[in-house]
C-alpha cells in the first residue's frame, strides 16, 4: 500500500510540475517584447495577389507596380452614399504625398457615371485626382472587387504596406484625416 | 436575442421561396465519402472543433440522437447544408411535450419527430407568445413555456444551418437574355448567389428603369422584364434570409489572424471581411456544393482535402474520440467486470473468471484514461473543468484505487468495487452527456492550468477515495448482514477501510485548503461560505467526525462502517448537490433530473444502510443469545 501511495504522489507531483511549466511557458509568450510581437504580426499579413486594372484614362496598371509605396485600395461606387462622402477626404489624405497611392476601384456599371461624379467635385479635388498617385478605375462586373477581394459592403479600403502586404481593412467610411489613420500610415 | 427572433418570421416566410430555387441533389448522399469532410474545422461554442463534433452536437440538440434515419450525424449535416430543400422535410425536431405539440397544432405520432415544414406554421402562430416570454423573468416561465422557447431557438439554429451555404449553392434561376452572355464569360461553372451578386448593381438599375417606365404592376412588364424583376427579388430574398447568419464559422477571420476569430460564409459578405483568402475558402465551398449536387465523389474528396490543407487544423484525435466513444466503451468493460466478479464470488473464486474480470477492469481503465488524455490534448487543459469532466475523472480514479486495493486484499472485493463504481459513475456521466458537446471552453477564472491541476485534481481525487471507502464499507455491511465474511476478512477490510478513510481525508482536506488559496488569488478572499466550499468542508468534517469517533472508541465498528458508507451521500451532495442551489460561484443551474436523482439516491442509501445495520444488529443479538444459552 505505501508503495501505491508513493506512486500516486509521484504522478501528482509530476502533474503539478508539468502544469507549472506549461503555465510559465504560456506567460513567457504573453510577455514577449512588444516590438517582436509587432514584427511577427506584420510578417503574418498576407501578400496582395497580382491583378491589373485600367484607369479612366485608359492606362493599364499592375498592383505590383506600386511595391515600395503605401497603397490605399479603395472599393467604391458613385451610387454608394458613404463612398461619395469619403471620396474627397481620401483624396485630401493622399494629395501631395508621393509615398502614398490611392487606387479607387469603382463598381459602377458605366464609366460615364464616374466621370460625371468627378466633374461634380470641387475644383481642388478635381485637380488633385489628376495627380500620378491617385488612380481611378472601373472594375468590370466585380472582376477584382468580388472575384479577388470578395468586397460587397462598399466602401471598403485595404491598406497595403511598402512590401505589398495587406495590413488592414476599413469597412465603411471613416475619418481619413484623423490622427489615428495618420499614425497607422506612418507605422507602415 | 429579440433581434434574432424578429428575423425568424422573415426567414420562415422566405425559406419556402428560397428553398424552391435551390437545386437538389439527384442521388443519395451515401455515395460521397465523409472521411475528410468530417475533419473540416469550425469555430463553435468558443473552440475549434471538427465538423463531426459540430454535427453530433447539433443533431443531439434537435433530435436527442447522434444519428438520423440510419445516417451518421456528418451525413445529416452535409445534407442540411447542401440540400436544404430536402432537409426542411426531414423529421428532425423531437417534441416530447404533449402540450407543446397541441399548441403547435401538430398531429400525434408514435415517435414525436416533426419536420421544419410541419412546425413552421406553429412557430409563426406562437411567435407573439415567445416575444412576451422573452421579457419574463426565468423563474416566472413554466416548463411548457420553456419548451416552447427551446423549440423556437432550435428552429432558428436549424434555419441558420440550412442557409449557411446559400450563397454558394447552385441555383436554378432564369437569367434574362441580356446577362446570359455575361455569365457564359464568367470563370464560375455554376450560377449561385455570389455570381448573381456581380450583376446585382446593373440588375437593380435595370429594375429601377422598368419601374420608372411602367410602374410597379408586373402584369404590364414584358416577359424579359418580368424575368429581370423576379431575379432581382430572388437575390434580395436570399440576402434577407441570411442576415445575422453566424452559426457556421468555417473561415478564419483574414483581417484579425491573432484573435483566433472565425467567421461564417455570410459574415464574409455582411461584415465586409472579404479578402483573397476568403475567396479561396468560398470557391472551395462552392465547388463542394457543386460536387454534392453532381454526386461527384472524386471532386468532393479533392475539394475537402484542399479545404483541410487551407485551414491547417488536424482534428484527428477528436475524430477518433468521437468514433470510439471511450467513456461508453469503458462503461461496457466496467459492467462486464462487475458481472464477472459477481459470478466469480458466487462460484467460489473460479480462477479464469478472476483473470477475466481483472483483464476487463484493466481494459476499462485504459480506455477511460485514453479518453481523458484525448480530452486533455484537444482542450489543452486538465480534464476537470466542468462537473461532467469531474465525473469522468472520478470514474477513472475511484475504480483505479479500488483495483489497487485488490492487490492488497486479493479477495475480489476490490475488483467488485471497481467494477461497480466504474459502472455507476459511467452511467451518471452518460446521462449528462446528452446535452451535446461535452468539451466546453472554461470561463477565464477557471482556465488557469496550475490551479486546475492542484486544487480541482486534488479534490476530485479525494472524491474518488471517498467513494472507494464508501463502496468498501457497503461491501462490509452486506457481508456482515449476510454473514458471508469471516473474521479474518472482516479484520483486513476494517484495516483497509481505515487507511482509505485517512487517504480520503488527506486529499479532500488538502484540496479544500488549495481551493481557498486559489479563491484568495482569484477573488481576493480565502473563504466565502460558497456552497461548494461548504460542501468540501462537509466531507472533511464528516470524515474527521467518523475517524475521531473510531479512534476515541465512541463509535462501534458497525457505526463507523455505516458512517463511512453514508460518505457516498455526503460526496454526492458536496459534488453535485450544491450546484443545484442556484447560488455561489460553482452554480451550474437547477437540473430537475439531477435533483430527483440525488434525492432518490439519498433515500435509497438511507434505507439500504439502515436496513443492513438492523440486520447486523439482529444477527449480533441472536448470536449473543445463542452464546449465552450454550
Amino acid at each position: 500500500m505505501p508503495r501505491n501511495i508513493l506512486i500516486l504522489v509521484f504522478f501528482i507531483m509530476a502533474g503539478f510540475l508539468l502544469t507549472l511549466w506549461l503555465d510559465q511557458s504560456r506567460n513567457y509568450h504573453k510577455n514577449q517584447p512588444q516590438a517582436e510581437m509587432t514584427e511577427q504580426n506584420s510578417s503574418s499579413h498576407p501578400k496582395i495577389p497580382d491583378f491589373e486594372f485600367i484607369t479612366l484614362d485608359g492606362q493599364k496598371h499592375h498592383i505590383k507596380d506600386f511595391t515600395g509605396k503605401i497603397v490605399l485600395l479603395n472599393f467604391w461606387a458613385t451610387w454608394c452614399t458613404p463612398c461619395v462622402v469619403e471620396f474627397p477626404k481620401l483624396v485630401d489624405l493622399v494629395k501631395g504625398n508621393n509615398d502614398l497611392v490611392l487606387i479607387a476601384l469603382s463598381s459602377d456599371v458605366n464609366q460615364t457615371a464616374i466621370e460625371q461624379f468627378l466633374l461634380k467635385q470641387n475644383q481642388d479635388t478635381q485637380e488633385s485626382v489628376r495627380a500620378s498617385n491617385i488612380l481611378i478605375a472601373k472594375d468590370n462586373r466585380g472582376a477584382i472587387t468580388a472575384d479577388i477581394f470578395q468586397t460587397y459592403k462598399l466602401p471598403e479600403t485595404i491598406f497595403i504596406d511598402t512590401k505589398g502586404r495587406m495590413a488592414r481593412k476599413i469597412v465603411g467610411d471613416t475619418e481619413w484625416t484623423s490622427e489615428e489613420i495618420k499614425s497607422f500610415l506612418q507605422s507602415l | 436575442m429579440k433581434t434574432k427572433m424578429n428575423w425568424r418570421i422573415l426567414m420562415a416566410l422566405c425559406l419556402a421561396i428560397i428553398l424552391s430555387i435551390t437545386t437538389t441533389a439527384q442521388a443519395q448522399s451515401a455515395a460521397l465519402d465523409m472521411t475528410d469532410f468530417k475533419k473540416i474545422p469550425i469555430l463553435h461554442d468558443g473552440r475549434i472543433k471538427p465538423l463531426d463534433t459540430f454535427a453530433r452536437t447539433e443533431l443531439i440538440r434537435l433530435s436527442g440522437k447522434n444519428h438520423f434515419g440510419g445516417k451518421s450525424a456528418i451525413t445529416w449535416l452535409a445534407e442540411t447544408l447542401f440540400d436544404p430543400g430536402n432537409a426542411s422535410e426531414q423529421k428532425i425536431f423531437k417534441i416530447e411535450n404533449e402540450n407543446l405539440r397541441h399548441l403547435m397544432g401538430l398531429e400525434e405520432r408514435k415517435k414525436p419527430f416533426y419536420a421544419f415544414v410541419e412546425i413552421s406554421e406553429g412557430l409563426e402562430k406562437t411567435f407573439p407568445t415567445v416575444e412576451q416570454l422573452m421579457d419574463e423573468k426565468p423563474q416566472n416561465i413554466s416548463s411548457d413555456q420553456k419548451d416552447l422557447l427551446t423549440l423556437h431557438e432550435n428552429a432558428l439554429e436549424y434555419t441558420q444551418i440550412m442557409r449557411s451555404l446559400s450563397l454558394t449553392l447552385p441555383l436554378s434561376v432564369t437569367i434574362p437574355q441580356k446577362w446570359d452572355e455575361a455569365f457564359s464569360l464568367m470563370p464560375s461553372k455554376t450560377i449561385n448567389y455570389l455570381t448573381l451578386k456581380k450583376i446585382d448593381a446593373e440588375l437593380q438599375q435595370e429594375i429601377k428603369s422598368i419601374i420608372t417606365q411602367k410602374g410597379e404592376n408586373p402584369e404590364k412588364y414584358t416577359p424579359t422584364e418580368q424575368q429581370t424583376a423576379i431575379l432581382g427579388w430572388q437575390i434580395k430574398m436570399i440576402e434577407n434570409a441570411a442576415i445575422g447568419n453566424t452559426v457556421f464559422r468555417v473561415i478564419p477571420d483574414p483581417w484579425n489572424t491573432t484573435s483566433g476569430e472565425w467567421i461564417s460564409p455570410w459574415e464574409v459578405l455582411q461584415s465586409g471581411k472579404g479578402s483573397p483568402r476568403t475567396t479561396l475558402y468560398l470557391d472551395i465551398w462552392s465547388s463542394l456544393a457543386t460536387s454534392w449536387q453532381q454526386q461527384d465523389n472524386i471532386e468532393w474528396k479533392k475539394q475537402n482535402l484542399k479545404l483541410l490543407e487551407l485551414s491547417q487544423h488536424n482534428p484527428s484525435i477528436e475524430i477518433i474520440y468521437n468514433k470510439i466513444s471511450p467513456f461508453f466503451s469503458s462503461l461496457i468493460f466496467f459492467s462486464l467486470s462487475f458481472l464477472l466478479c459477481l459470478l466469480s464470488l458466487t462460484f467460489h473464486h473460479k480462477e479464469y473468471m478472476t483473470t477475466l474480470a481483472t483483464t476487463m477492469i484493466v481494459i476499462a481503465l485504459t480506455i477511460q484514461a485514453g479518453g481523458l488524455l484525448a480530452r486533455i490534448i484537444v482542450l489543452e487543459r486538465p480534464p476537470v473543468g466542468t462537473l461532467y469532466e469531474s465525473i469522468l475523472f472520478v470514474g477513472l480514479v475511484a475504480p483505479l484505487f479500488a483495483t489497487l486495493m485488490e492487490r492488497r486484499m486479493k479477495n475480489m472485493l476490490g475488483l467488485l468495487s471497481a467494477g461497480f463504481m466504474g459502472t455507476a459513475i459511467g452511467l451518471l456521466a452518460l446521462s449528462m452527456a446528452d446535452e451535446g458537446d461535452t468539451m466546453k471552453v472554461l470561463t477565464a477564472v477557471l482556465n488557469t492550468q496550475f490551479w486546475l491541476t492542484t486544487h480541482v485534481l486534488c479534490i476530485t481525487i479525494g472524491y474518488g477515495w471517498c467513494l472507494v471507502t464508501s463502496v468498501l464499507s457497503h461491501v462490509m455491511l452486506v457481508g456482515q448482514a449476510t454473514n458471508k465474511l469471516d473474521k479474518q476478512t472482516l479484520k483486513n477490510l476494517t484495516h483497509s477501510q481505515g487507511t482509505l478513510a485517512l487517504t480520503a481525508l488527506l486529499f479532500t482536506a488538502t484540496g479544500t485548503i488549495l481551493g481557498g488559496i486559489w479563491a484568495d488569488q482569484s477573488w481576493g478572499r480565502f473563504w466565502g461560505w460558497d456552497p461548494k466550499e461548504n460542501g468540501a468542508l462537509l466531507i472533511v468534517l464528516w470524515l474527521v467526525w467518523i475517524i475521531h469517533g473510531k479512534i476515541a472508541g465512541q463509535f462501534s465498528p458497525t457505526t463507523v462502517t455505516m458512517g463511512l458508507s453514508f460518505l457516498s451521500v455526503i460526496v454526492g451532495t458536496a459534488w453535485i448537490g450544491v450546484n443545484l442551489l442556484g447560488v455561489g460561484l460553482h452554480s451550474y443551474g437547477f437540473t430537475e433530473g439531477l435533483f430527483w436523482g440525488l434525492g432518490i439516491f439519498t433515500l435509497l442509501e438511507m434505507a439500504l444502510i439502515g436496513g443492513l445495520s438492523i440486520l447486523i444488529h439482529n444477527r449480533t443479538q441472536n448470536h449473543a443469545e445463542v452464546s449465552n444459552a450454550t
